[in-house]
């Protein structure tokens, strides 16, 4: 079976990988297959402390041709074996990579580096969510089995059984979710998709609705200030996406899901070994929801109609010299409809009668990889990275319409190699950045060009298994707010091989898109007011800047032959600049202007992972907010952000492979923009109650082919009463649909089924 | 805050103390299973947890299976009459027809599947 694999380990795979692949390590290859001669199987482990374990990620592949493939989480590799392949090569990026002529069943080699930092080890049992205990930075991977826990729909709602990342909603209408990290909004972090940023711009909060849930293969969580090398944008944090490829792929992937608001969705993907040295894949995505719901009987619906259908498709190349390219295109069409029952999308637009709002986004993305791997020489290398974009919305909220158009082009270039020895290891390189936006609001237009060019270098020094240390910097040169330095560094100690401790700081900065980051409150009456001033800048306001530190510990422990860990970390944001979205000041306007005085937020998480019977998982986590901001009229506590929030998850696997999982989320009181100058029967309460969030799913998979599942979202129908203010007459001036706290729609279950075909 | 914190020093010790007396009472076995992949491994050891087992291993190059377990609850000969209900033979129980019948063609270690 010739399957098209991974061969090269390149700087284009997961970053938190590279960095911890320098050390001893043995390497034991087996091949059993004699009756079936053209296949070469055998397993991989890594040396540490006096103990092998499998080695998942390294790159096993034949010299003469470009057949390869990486180990797997249980170290194993099986290799298609042709006539011509004599030498077989096992490497990583930073070992220096061995070779076996003619290989025979069964081999045992030792394969050598000149280092001696421990591997991220991941033992048979792979936990769903793990954190790399070797990289500097704290990166949590979440991976495919923990996606798989929630199975809606998109990016924005994986994170469901994650205590790290918050989703709400942004308003009572347009059901759009938004993630928050540390505190913080989404916008603050990161998201990178296989390390290009991406989704940025217009489209940084509604572009985790276009990444659907079965086309993710991981996520990497990285909290805290995040490497330079991908540009200056992330404060709280980095997500990396990393979408199914060719190599990981099987044939064929059937997925169905529906649910009782009448939401339906049909995934599609199919890969294909085109030949020896070129792999495609096709994802296909369409989602559709038709039906009206409104049980809180407000005459809004809970949830918008929509249609929506994405598309993928990616190409992979390499050949034996250690070149690697990648490119694809990604295609985008989204059309959401939302508002009063009554609300005709077709005829009412502009209506003073009936309330509706819809937005409809064509986007079209592409993008390539080009990297190259000196196979000689370990630990060097170099990638190009190229991605443009075109994002077209155009919508309207009641009266007010909101049109808005991106073109950007990013580029990327990296330099990789080892400084002397390989206890130090160098990237340089140099990115660029250019956005075109056309944006209208109301008849305004706020037209803007920003073009960034960078230069970065990031130095990775690791002594010991002990401690590691990640210092980066980056200069950048913005066509509008000039040059600025934005400095990063990591460390990591440990210890023992069970104990980590983690320190980070840096700064970020980033452009906000006052806009398109708050379509949610355009679903009210406030009056927008941006108090820029009439300056060249965007929306004549500054960037945001900030400073991001952190400190993290984490205990690795094995309480009666069952492994556990406990987390505990802490992060502190400070703004240099915000551009601050007050909703405070007056209930009938949101004013954004830049920050005058202290805005900061202080983040704790406690978190305890442990397998407490046979196949029952337990993941325990609290984390405190205190997020505060200036606004015009003094210091208060951001709206919206809860301070306290507990969680537990329940993860059970019965022997025949019944999954039970069950999430519980305490979501602790949270304060109300101020709405006392309204007439008393449109006021909101100061503090939103204490409540609780249970969702629950089973399934049942058949041969590790055919699964089924089905699911209850919020099981004890809890709902936010009365989530839109004058919900009865949207068009008087207290009408508000974006104080929203807590879910709208109740008790939702769902079911789905997933096919794979190899 | 003193005393219950000394107070809950002396359970946590008390508890591992008789942890360490019930030592004696989980015994480790070791038998050979026959199967020859990933997903026999993974159909073996989940098989072999059953109730009373602490932890198994199977290793695929060596057939060997490793089983931690309480002696009160369960034994050897248990866990393989597990292992051999989901289709693999043990030293000590041989499969069904039936059970074999069940698994999937890459892992019909008696016909002929080498381990891969």
């Amino acid at each position: 079976m010739e399957k098209f694999r991974d061969v090269v380990n390149t700087w284009t795979g997961s970053k938190s990988t590279n960095l911890g692949r320098l050390t001893l390590f043995f390497l034991l290859v087996s091949s059993i297959s004699l009756a079936q001669s053209d296949t070469l199987s055998g397993t991989v482990y890594g040396f540490l402390d006096g103990k092998e374990e499998p080695l998942t990620g390294a790159s096993v592949y034949w010299l003469e041709s470009v057949i390869g493939t990486t180990t797997d989480a249980e170290g194993e590799f099986k290799l298609y074996r042709g006539k011509n392949h004599k030498t077989l090569i096992i490497s990583f990026v930073g070992y220096k990579s061995d070779s076996i002529l003619n290989p025979i069943a069964p081999i045992n080699t030792v394969l050598k580096a000149s280092n001696e930092l421990d591997e991220a080890i991941v033992t048979g049992r792979t936990k769903t969510t793990a954190i790399d205990r070797v990289d500097p930075r704290k990166v949590e991977k979440i991976g495919e089995k923990e996606l798989l826990k929630a199975a809606c729909c998109s990016l924005s709602e994986s994170f469901e059984t994650n205590p790290s990342v918050d989703v709400s909603f942004t308003d009572a209408v347009t059901g759009t979710r938004q993630i928050q990290m540390l505190g913080l909004s989404g916008i603050y972090a990161q998201m990178t998709r296989e390390n290009i940023p991406n989704p940025r711009g217009l489209a940084t909060i509604q572009g985790l609705t276009f990444v659907p849930g079965p086309w993710i293969e991981s996520i990497h969580l990285n909290k805290g200030a995040g490497s330079v090398v991908n540009g200056f944008e992330s404060i709280t944090g980095q997500i990396d996406v990393n979408l199914r490829n060719p190599a990981s792929m099987d044939r064929w992937f059937f997925n169905l899901y529906g649910n009782q608001m009448g939401r339906l969705e049909a995934n599609i993907h199919t890969a294909i070994d085109v030949s020896k040295n070129w792999g495609s894949a096709l994802l296909l995505h369409g989602n559709v929801m038709e039906t009206k719901n409104d049980r809180n009987n407000d005459g809004f619906l809970d949830m918008p109609l929509s249609r929506q259908l994405f598309a993928l498709n990616r190409w992979e190349w390499y050949n034996d010299k250690g070149i690697h390219l990648q490119f694809g295109v990604k295609g985008v069409h989204s059309d959401k409809r939302s508002g009063q029952v009554s609300f005709n999308h077709d005829s009412d637009k502009g209506s003073i009668e009936h309330w509706g709002a819809r937005n409809t986004v064509n986007r079209i993305e592409g993008w390539m990889k080009l990297g190259k791997v000196f196979l000689d020489k370990p630990g060097k290398s170099i990638g190009f990275q190229l991605l443009a974009s075109h994002h077209d919305q155009v919508g309207y909220y009641g009266q007010r319409d909101h049109n808005a158009t991106q073109n950007s082009l990013f580029a990327n270039f990296i330099y990789e190699t080892f400084l002397m020895t390989s206890n130090h290891k160098l990237k340089i390189g140099l990115n660029a950045q250019a956005d075109d936006y056309t944006e209208s609001f109301n008849s305004v237009n706020y037209d803007r060009n920003e073009l960034t060019a960078g230069f970065f270098t990031e130095w990775l020094y690791s002594p010991s298994d002990k401690f590691a240390a990640v210092a980066g910097i980056r200069l950048d040169q913005h066509n509008i707010y000039g040059s600025f330095v934005s400095p990063r560094i990591h460390i990591r100690y440990a210890p023992d091989e069970n104990s980590v401790f983690r320190v980070s700081g840096g700064q970020g900065r980033r452009t906000a898109q006052v806009l398109a980051e708050n379509a949610g409150i355009m679903a009210s009456n406030r009056e927008f007011l941006i108090l820029g001033d009439n300056s060249d800048k965007p929306f004549g306001l500054n960037q945001e800047v900030a400073w991001n530190y952190g400190l993290n510990f984490t205990q690795y422990f094995t309480l009666d032959y069952r492994d556990g860990a406990i987390s505990l970390d802490f992060y502190r944001t400070e703004f240099i600049n915000q551009i601050i979205v007050d909703r405070d000041s007056d209930a009938q306007t949101v004013s954004f202007y830049n920050l005058q005085g202290t805005s900061y937020s202080n983040s704790f998480q406690a978190q305890i992972d442990y397998e407490i019977i046979n196949r029952l998982d337990v993941r325990i986590a609290y984390r405190w907010f205190d997020v505060h901001t200036t606004y015009s009229i003094g210091e208060l506590r951001v709206p919206l952000v809860a301070e306290h929030r507990g969680f537990v998850n329940l993860a059970y696997q019965t022997r025949k492979y019944w999954k039970f999982d069950g999430t519980l989320n305490l979501t602790g009181e949270k304060r109300i923009p101020i709405t006392n100058s309204n007439p008393a029967e449109y006021r909101l309460e100061e503090f939103s109650p204490v409540f609780a969030t249970v969702n629950v799913q089973i399934s049942k998979t058949w041969r590790e082919k055919f699964e089924i599942y089905a699911g209850v979202e919020n099981l004890t129908d809890f709902r936010q009463e009365n989530p839109i203010i004058s919900a009865d007459d949207p068009f008087n001036p207290f009408f508000d649909a974006s104080m929203v706290w807590g879910p709208i729609f109740g008790r939702n279950v769902y079911a789905g089924l997933r096919l794979n075909i190899k | 805050m003193t005393k219950v914190f000394i107070l809950t020093i002396g359970i946590v010790l008390t508890f591992m103390n008789s942890s360490i007396a019930q030592e004696k009472r989980i015994d480790t076995a070791y038998f050979h299973t026959d199967g020859v992949c990933k997903m026999c491994k993974e159909r073996i050891e989940n098989a072999g947890l059953i109730k009373g087992v602490k932890y198994i291993e199977w290793n695929k190059e060596t057939g060997q299976t490793m089983v931690v377990y309480k002696t009160s609850k369960t034994n050897s000969e248990t866990v393989q009459k597990a292992i051999a209900e989901a289709g693999h033979n043990t030293s000590a129980h041989k499969c069904s027809p039936e059970a074999y019948g069940k698994i999937p063609g890459c892992c019909k270690y008696m016909d002929g599947v080498e381990k891969h």
